[in-house]
């Protein structure tokens, strides 16, 4: 059974305690069984793992479903966690592949279903009048419809650069932890989220504001 | 080196590398050189600057973008699947203890598929045996030995006048003939010989005991002490006398 002095239950500050002898320590005592193991493993990744595959799921509507997989999949497959990588990124990893997987099986079942025609708008379906992101009408407005055209052009990128992107930018990895989450190399992180960027750029020309021009000074570089 | 490097080194990298590098730039990615490269190409050409603005507003707004809450049940579904998943672990710890969480299992699943037959099964059960119970007195199928004198629960029927004019039978005839509860019969079957006039006289003149004609002990096939249906078999015997 785990010592329970080993982990910290509170997951404000046991994300600054997880070095790699803190993740082997988690991992062998979820080897173990011991439930406060489990209780902190949830604890400590729900929300990010739950925030991660929002952002990566073309329809965060499935998340819920999605991060259930990825917990199932983190508990059966505890064995194989080598400390390696830190457990954050191999739990990111599996989340990645988990919303891959699920994205696979969203066309090949799903693509299928009729989709509701509403005649009067010119051909616009259900989806484009009622986004389905499991949002009340109040939290469109506090959130602002900025955050809404983010998001919209976020779920409109490729799959492959959106996730390098939020990897970076939404979850704050850096290049290399991006590398073991997406096994890929450096220069290839680099440049899908170079195209992710670019794409959230063409994505977003002319409907939000431009930022005032910067100005350059040789002698600052 | 290549002519990347030498254009970094020079400082003349031309717009398209530089709007390569501008990502890298923002996440502070680059070697001084590259570093200093791009900025003093941004110094000059407005064009990279102002993709330089809209890469930066657009990391800003992605990193903007509020956390996503997880849905207050999720943490409650999460343990719920981590404490399957402790039990379902200490039961493979050993052997016997994967054996009899496999028996576990397999019992659960089968009680789960039995389970909702149980309730009609034993209803067509009940009904098919109370059709039985009801149908076994008219199919004669109910067989009990002849000499139940001291309950008297069943009697047999028995010839009591064999319609016989005299005539001679030709060859041994097996007859089997259904009774009814009045000593009537309703049904006769050949069983062994040939149909013929002799045949049929006895059929016709014989007379079996009759349910009012007898005491209680010898009347004839009752159930329970009510005139039942039976079956009896006449055996009708070729008598050859020699000399």
């Amino acid at each position: 059974m785990a010592d329970s002095r080993l982990f910290d239950i509170n997951p404000e500050t046991a994300v600054e305690l997880s070095p790699g002898g803190e993740d082997t320590r988690l991992a062998n005592a979820l080897r173990e069984g011991s439930e406060e193991a489990y209780e902190l493993l949830v604890a400590r990744f729900q929300q990010p793992v739950y925030n991660l595959v929002y952002r990566l799921m073309t329809d965060p509507g499935d998340s819920y479903d999605v991060v259930q997989e990825v917990f199932l999949k983190v508990f059966r497959n505890i064995g194989t966690f080598r400390s390696q990588s830190s457990l954050k990124t191999w739990i990111y990893r599996i989340a990645v592949n988990e919303v891959h997987n699920y994205r696979r099986w969203f066309f090949r079942h799903r693509r299928q279903e009729v989709v509701l025609e509403d005649e009067g708008e010119g051909g616009k379906n259900f989806g484009d009048t009622v986004p389905d992101r499991g949002r009340s009408p109040y939290d469109y407005a506090l959130d602002g419809e900025k955050r809404v055209m983010i998001e919209d052009a976020l779920s409109r990128i490729n799959p492959m650069f959106r996730a390098a992107v939020v990897l970076r930018d939404v979850e704050d990895l850096s290049y290399e932890e991006i590398a073991v989450v997406l096994d890929i190399s450096l220069g290839t992180v680099k440049s899908r989220i170079t195209r992710g960027r670019d794409a959230m750029r063409h994505q977003l020309e002319g409907r939000l504001e431009p930022e005032p021009q910067l100005q350059w000074d040789v002698a600052a570089g | 080196m290549g002519r990347r490097g030498r254009m970094i080194l020079q400082g003349s990298m031309s717009c398209q590398f530089v709007q390569e590098f501008i990502s890298a730039y923002l996440d502070n990615r680059l070697t001084d050189a590259e570093r200093n490269s791009v900025v003093s190409h941004m110094a000059s050409c407005r064009e990279c600057a102002a993709l330089h603005g809209r890469m930066a507003q657009v990391r800003e707004n992605l990193r903007s973008l509020p956390i996503a809450l997880a849905p207050a049940k999720l943490t409650t579904d999460l343990q719920v699947l981590a404490s399957k998943e402790i039990v379902r672990r200490r039961h493979m710890g050993s052997a016997s203890a994967l054996l009899g969480f496999w028996a576990g299992h397999a019992r659960l699943v089968i009680d789960n598929l039995m389970r909702p037959l149980a309730a009609p099964v034993a209803g067509g059960l009940a009904s098919a045996l109370f059709m039985f119970g009801m149908l076994v007195p008219y199919l004669g199928l109910l067989r009990i030995p002849a000499n139940d004198k001291p309950t008297a629960l069943h009697t047999e029927t028995s010839v009591e006048n064999a319609g016989d004019f005299g005539s001679r039978a030709s060859e041994d005839t097996l007859i089997e003939v259904q009774i009814d509860g009045q000593g009537r019969m309703v049904d006769y079957s050949v069983l062994q010989g040939q149909m013929n006039s002799d045949v049929g006289n006895l059929l016709l003149f014989t007379t079996y005991t009759a349910f009012e004609d007898r005491a209680i002990s010898s009347r004839p096939a009752t159930l329970f002490l009510q005139p039942a249906s039976s079956r009896i078999v006449i055996r009708r015997s070729r008598i050859v006398v020699k000399g």
